[in-house]
């Protein structure tokens, strides 16, 4: 195993908000990142994509900072910045000249505390959010593809919506839930701040404790649903029409969450399966029977449990049925069979490779380290989670195989070209 | 809710530190007896290397075959003499590395990405795929039948029919106004001698860049492109540019229409500036003011005044030949005008009024102070040093480029709008409803319709009620 380790400190501010800070000079650069632990899963039915419209909110003005004078402080300082939602969690980050880190932790720290919004920034936001669906999902040539099969696929799970949510719920979005929303989530025991980069440990810690130590705690529990999907006895299959010129399919199984003693066998599943051309899948669909144009496929790594998706495009002139049939020949081959001892060499070596390019960046490193404090629960894992990875056999990846990828656990999903009489329509 | 009692003035930002200098880094170059130039930019930071072979001259030359200098980049890792297409991919994919190869507008290249220790084998094996390259006929027939599957999912892709419409209205014949990932009709009709010919007039040393980049050094990289390359003969690269067609300026407004959009792809723009010309960084400047970035007056109307979009843009697509300027956003549908005519407000305004004196401010400062961020990774420094091979640049482009940002005017900014912004003379494509675009869009000009495969639908009344 190449010799990398993301060294860092750690630690918990009185008010319980987590701290990571991990220092490399080698360019006077600091990234700040900050994960709440809120996301999609949190909302409840009739309020999707409420997180992520809150999201939007957090840049429409704080106690201090007025709308959209976040993004003015942060780029006129030189700096880069952005957030997203995801199903379990929000982060924001920006990426600054070392000498603002100051300025960084200002506005993250305002925001925390005081939020400062108007209707009029809600209502533009909503329009806003309303065309970032359109624009990534509603419009996009398979773009619904994964939350079709999402809603197929859980009956209980707070997964079975798409984070950006609905257009009803995004409409009926009021200030009032903003402003409790904010309250109940945006508290800091709820948080981890990580810097990575170019600064003086006894100063950032000092500043860190002068914006962030102050704020209090929230008030009453936090809702953290948790759900588990009883198991799935009898396949899911449906058809959607779509926009698209050539069909696809979309398979989704249940699998474990993402800190399951399973899940690594399947992560690593996936890219035998799928990653590269010289992949399994790739080689038999793509290059010899030539019958599909893409093949992707990747074990979802969620809080609860998650999904092991495959996504295809059929070549033209070819079918889903056809991608179907041989899915589940091929599967079948690997849970009678398993991989082989290359191929299991393989998936671990460009396992490394890609961990290696993840912390290529200030940025991306410290995205890494409060993924594994907040969704593992000890950043420290980030490394033997590496050890992990190299444990797996070949008997782990066939048990796997043979345990969750089973045509009665699966969703299956056709996705269609409108049928060509009624495109004028 | 609660805030608690703030010991710290919190009202104003807090006093940046003391900024440190930042230089673009030093790289190696050196040229062998044959005319290869080896470039070598050492960061020892990840033990990572990537190794790109790059030749001059790209899809520009595809001349009446659109799409050939990218099925022929793409052909190169798909066998040699001595290696099946599986072979190749499979020894560095074990290895845990990726290898592509890819054609831009000015370059085609094949490169690896690895961890370091297994780049002497890499290398290798890129050096075979450019030396040798087989064009298998069972490889050609795949790569055709996937490029063909690619065009027929760009045309239910808006975003790609209304920047391959605009590249059409704004370039007609020039060869920036084809795809470079060509047509069904020329990728049909590509065959192994075309590839074989493209490939032996680009790939030869006197007109090849090697690159390398991250945990390796000089010595090492020089050793083997000596051993590797050192005995081809240095060669002449050809085609060469021939002469061009003329580029007919002028309003055009078209409509690719799509029955069921929920939203349309709006473009707006005309034939912008070459990289290498003398008021490229004033332009720079200016587009980063009008739509280069989140503060930018195009984002900051249509997105966080308006609501209009998810984010709207401009860009100089600044290549060896004038390439094309465009503003963009995706807009719902029944905004579409009204975000058109913004755009073309705002090309007007910068055009007439003078900056004021903070705005300019605020964006020297972002695009300065984010200089840093730039140059993290060794690919971004590569990109760079790229850009100064490809396009003659200065070797002190990166270092000086801050001070000249720096030294702009306000009326520095107006003179370089009014010369390369023309709001009277832009095309304006939209990929959306065809019915509803049309009968809004027609304050703009002559609107002409066309269908996802690019052929012109007669402008009849025939689909009224398609809102």
């Amino acid at each position: 195993m190449t010799n990398i380790n993301v060294d860092f400190e750690d630690y918990d501010l009185p008010n319980g908000m987590h701290v990571i800070l991990h220092r490399d000079t080698a360019l006077p650069i600091v990234a700040l990142n900050l994960w709440y632990h809120v996301g999609s899963k949190n909302e409840h039915d009739g309020e999707t994509g409420f997180a992520h419209l809150f999201e939007h909110m957090m840049f429409q003005g704080s106690a201090n900072v007025p709308a959209n004078m976040h993004f003015h402080h942060v780029q006129s300082a030189g700096g880069t910045l952005n957030a997203s939602t995801s199903f379990d969690r929000t982060n924001y980050y920006e990426t600054l000249p070392a000498h603002q880190l100051e300025l960084g932790l200002w506005l993250e720290s305002d925001r925390m505390r005081a939020l400062a919004v108007t209707e009029q920034n809600l209502e533009t936001q909503r329009n806003v959010v309303m065309e970032e669906r359109r624009s990534r999902y509603d419009n996009q040539p398979y773009g619904t593809m994964m939350m079709e099969l999402f809603a197929r696929a859980y009956k209980m799970q707070p997964y079975r919506w798409p984070t950006i949510g609905s257009m009803t719920d995004i409409q009926s979005a009021t200030l009032e839930q903003v402003r409790a929303f904010h309250a109940m989530y945006y508290r800091p025991e709820n948080a981890s701040l990580c810097l990575s980069g170019d600064f003086d440990r006894d100063t950032a810690t000092a500043l860190v404790d002068k914006y962030f130590a102050d704020i209090p705690n929230g008030e009453g529990e936090m809702y953290r649903p948790f759900v588990h999907e009883p198991p799935q006895t009898t396949q899911v299959r449906d058809y959607v029409y779509d926009n698209i010129p050539l069909p696809g399919l979309m398979v989704g199984m249940h699998i474990p969450d993402m800190n399951a003693p399973d899940f690594v066998a399947l992560d690593l599943l996936a890219s035998i399966l799928t990653s590269g051309e010289s992949s399994r899948l790739y080689r038999r669909f793509v290059y010899e029977a030539r019958i599909a144009q893409s093949v992707v496929s990747f074990a979802y790594d969620l809080e609860l449990p998650g999904l092991f998706l495959f996504r295809m495009i059929a070549q033209q002139g070819k079918t889903p049925e056809m991608l179907e049939s041989m899915l589940w020949k091929e599967l079948d081959d690997v849970r009678r069979n398993g991989v082989t001892e290359d191929e299991l060499q393989k998936a671990k070596n460009r396992t490394e490779t890609m961990f290696v390019r993840s912390v290529a960046t200030l940025a991306s490193r410290a995205d890494l380290l409060n993924s594994f404090h907040v969704l593992a629960g000890d950043a420290h894992r980030l490394n033997a989670h590496r050890e992990r990875i190299q444990a797996v056999t070949l008997e782990d990846v066939r048990r796997a195989a043979s345990t969750y990828l089973t045509e009665h656990n699966a969703t299956c999903l056709h996705y269609l070209p409108y049928p060509k009489k009624s495109s004028e329509q | 809710m609660a805030a608690g009692n703030s010991t710290i003035d919190r009202s104003m930002p807090p006093a940046p530190g003391t900024p440190k200098d930042v230089t673009f880094p030093e790289w190696f170059e050196h040229t062998l007896d044959n005319g290869l130039k080896v470039v070598v930019y050492e960061q020892h930071a990840l033990p990572m290397v990537a190794v790109n072979l790059v030749a001059h001259g790209g899809s520009f030359y595809d001349g009446a075959f659109p799409g050939l200098a990218g099925m022929t980049a793409e052909l190169l890792t798909k066998g040699s003499a001595t290696r099946s297409a599986s072979d190749v991919v499979e020894e560095i994919e074990f290895l845990g590395g990726s290898i592509g190869s890819t054609a831009g507008w000015d370059s085609i290249s094949i490169g690896v990405s690895i961890l370091s220790r297994h780049v002497a084998r890499a290398m290798e094996v890129i050096a075979d795929c450019a030396r040798n390259p087989a064009f298998p006929e069972e490889e050609i027939v795949r790569v055709r039948e996937q490029r063909i599957a690619d065009i027929l999912q760009n045309q239910s892709s808006p975003g790609m029919l209304a920047w391959e419409r605009f590249n059409h209205a704004v370039y007609g014949d020039h060869p920036y106004g084809q795809s470079p990932d060509g047509s069904v009709v020329s990728i049909s009709a590509l065959d192994a001698a075309q590839l074989r010919d493209f490939h032996a007039g680009r790939f030869v040393p006197s007109n090849m860049v090697l690159l390398a980049v991250g945990d390796v050094t000089p010595d090492e990289m020089l050793r083997q492109a000596e051993a590797l390359f050192g005995d081809l003969p240095a060669g002449t690269a050809r085609p060469t540019a021939g002469a061009l067609p003329d580029i007919e300026p002028g309003r055009r407004v078209h409509i690719v229409d799509r029955p069921r959009a929920v939203q349309s792809s709006v473009l707006v723009g005309h034939v912008g500036i070459p990289r290498d010309h003398e008021d490229f960084i004033a332009v720079y400047l200016l587009n980063m003011l009008f739509g280069g970035y989140f503060g930018s007056r195009l984002n900051l109307n249509l997105r966080e005044d308006k609501g209009y979009t998810y984010g709207a843009h401009a860009r100089f697509d600044a290549r060896r030949h004038a390439g094309p300027f465009s503003a963009g956003a995706e807009v719902r549908n029944e905004v579409t005008d009204a975000a058109i005519a913004e755009m073309l407000m705002e090309m007007e305004r910068v055009r007439t009024d003078p900056v004021g004196a903070e705005e300019l401010e605020n964006v020297k400062k972002y695009v300065t102070g984010s200089f840093p961020l730039q140059i993290e990774t060794p690919s971004q420094v590569a990109q760079r040093i790229m850009n100064i091979e490809l396009y003659g640049l200065e070797k002190n482009y990166y270092n000086s480029f801050n001070s000249r940002i720096l030294a702009l005017t306000a009326e520095d900014i107006r003179r370089a709008a009014q010369r390369w912004f023309d709001p009277d003379g832009a095309v304006i494509v939209a990929a959306g409803r065809g019915g509803l675009l049309r009968n809004t869009l027609e304050r703009f000009g002559a609107v002409e319709l066309f269908d996802a495969e690019g052929k012109r639908i007669p402008n009849v009344e025939t689909q009224a009620q398609d809102t």
